[in-house]
């Protein structure tokens, strides 16, 4: 039986391991990030280059599952999502060099008593060097949710997007196609410099950002109607902002969750 | 025994074993919003819960279950247990540091180790019209010792009560704190002035819905944020009203409910 199955479930985890408990900040980068278009996913958004490290866990136990998350930020119109990020590919735009350094597929996640091969539930081409080039088309090559490859994903990026851009590549697969579960080759048609990487997420937590008072949320994962991913030691909880245009996208996010066998 | 099921924690309320702590706390006035200019998002140490300097008969540690409070503007409170690291003086040559504790060994995920807290800068004495700035040297989440923060200004005339929390991650990558272990301030004219460095590992988030109005909403520890934290005697809870709007001054009260664990 999973943590998660039942509040008694928790409350045995917390009683026997107890909670993980932690709060860390992202500093402002500074830089709103070069919005996307019709070609490039619609909306603008950013990568904040901070990620948090899941640390190790006690003998017998697999991972952690979240209970709660909250963040605050300075305010603004804006959403943000924490999620586990998977590196599946860098893209060297001089020399147009393709590296599979670092990356890996997605993983096999327990969902409801079944180890599944997870694709992405989001994935975005993220600039992590900003980029040197007019209007580049950038085509990647992966294996879909289905394990079917060789797909071609086709966009067009804006000119010389800064760093920290992100941009949903969803739209943009192949006719029928939902996530990533690998990609084997990044190109880019035009461009000098800059490094484009592509991340596979599965979301652990989604916040709604509003202007006036309510700069956070709390929106249970317990409550929430999809998967609640396993977050194992040594993955990456990163943090992704939707249709953000202020330049400052500094944040402080509590996460808290219990340990799973 | 353990409270490992809804049922027992239910039936311990029922024995007898629960508490209400009334809180509350002001700010009557702050001039300066940001403690550190954009170094960091920033807010008012709204108050300071002491838990008992003994347990009572029965009892283990304080598990908080509940809080819910009201405040003259809307906001997010973000409820922490609070370490103080130490404290810099910033008068003289260039301040004096006194230090306190690091982060305590606690068991998580059923481990026991330090666990990385996330810093807070709070004036405890008010600020003159020119403090200067400071960097603070600090143990990172891994144990790495003789990290050198960012270089802070110092807001002047920094009111009690105001907080930051510093950046860490821009520049180094860096998610968290076990110690500070030194702070030195430069620069300014006479300065006069303390500031409280803490490290918070947070228990919950409570809601003020109300811009204009007083209300508020329960922050749920049980059912809700699912958060059960044992805290011992003499730890303090800390109550952050975070990223304040401008020109904040007013009252919180509120409480917060706690079950004593067998």
């Amino acid at each position: 039986m999973a943590v998660i199955d039942s509040i008694d479930q928790i409350y045995a985890s917390i009683a026997a391991n107890e909670p993980l408990n932690r709060l860390w900040t992202g500093g402002s980068t500074g830089v709103a990030p070069t919005a996307g278009n019709s070609t490039s996913g619609y909306s603008q958004n950013l990568r904040h280059p901070s990620v948090w490290t899941m640390p190790s866990v006690g003998g017998g136990l697999t991972g952690m599952y979240a209970t709660a998350c909250n963040i605050w930020c300075p305010g603004g119109a804006y959403t943000a999502i924490l999620a586990l990020e998977y590196l599946l590919g860098t893209l060297t735009v001089s020399g147009n060099v393709f590296s599979s350094t670092g990356a890996v597929s997605m993983p096999t996640k327990p969902v409801k008593g079944s180890s599944i091969v997870t694709s992405s539930m989001l994935t975005f081409a993220v600039v992590t060097t900003a980029l040197t080039a007019t209007t580049p088309v950038l085509t990647t090559t992966y294996t879909d949710q289905d394990g079917n490859g060789s797909q071609s994903c086709v966009m067009t990026l804006p000119t010389n997007p800064v760093t920290n851009s992100a941009y949903r590549m969803q739209p943009h697969l192949a006719a029928g196609d939902t996530g990533v579960r690998a990609v084997s080759n990044i190109s880019i048609s035009t461009g000098s410099a800059g490094v484009i990487k592509i991340y596979g997420l599965l979301p652990i937590q989604e916040f709604s950002i509003d202007t006036t008072v309510n700069r956070h949320s709390n929106l249970q994962p317990l409550k929430q109607s999809r998967p609640q991913w396993l977050i194992e030691p040594a993955e990456t909880l990163a943090m992704y902002f939707g249709e953000i245009a202020t330049a400052n996208n500094q944040h402080m996010v509590q996460l808290t969750g219990v340990a799973a066998s | 025994m353990a409270l490992d099921t809804h049922n027992k924690i239910l039936a311990r309320w029922a024995a007898g074993f629960g508490a209400l702590d009334i809180i509350t706390g002001e700010q009557q006035a702050s001039a300066a919003l940001s403690l550190l200019g954009t170094g960091g998002l920033f807010g008012t140490l709204i108050a300071m819960q002491d838990m008992p300097g003994a347990l009572p008969t029965g009892v283990t540690s304080f598990i908080p279950l509940s809080a819910h409070g009201a405040l003259s503007t809307g906001g997010s409170i973000l409820i922490a247990r609070m370490t103080k690291f130490g404290e810099l003086d910033i008068s003289g040559a260039s301040g004096t540091f006194t230090d306190s504790d690091a982060a305590p060994t606690l068991t998580e995920l059923g481990v026991s180790r330090q666990t990385p807290l996330c810093p807070l800068i709070h004036v405890k004495n008010t600020i003159n019209a020119t403090p200067g700035s400071f960097t603070f040297t600090y143990t990172d989440q891994d144990g790495n010792t003789g990290n050198v923060s960012n270089s802070f200004t110092i807001t002047a005339s920094a009111n009690t009560k105001l907080c930051q929390v510093p950046t860490l991650t821009s520049t180094s990558g860096d998610t968290g704190i076990i110690d500070i272990t030194a702070a030195s301030r430069t620069g300014g004219t006479t300065p006069t002035g303390v500031l409280e460095f803490w490290g918070m590992a947070p228990i919950g988030r409570m809601s003020l819905v109300g811009s204009t109005g007083v209300c508020g909403e329960y922050a749920d520890f049980l059912l809700d944020q699912i958060n059960l934290v044992k805290l011992g005697i003499n730890e303090k809870i800390g109550f952050m009203l975070m990223i304040q709007p401008a020109s904040f001054t007013g009252a919180f009260v509120g409480a917060i409910h706690m079950l004593g664990d067998e």
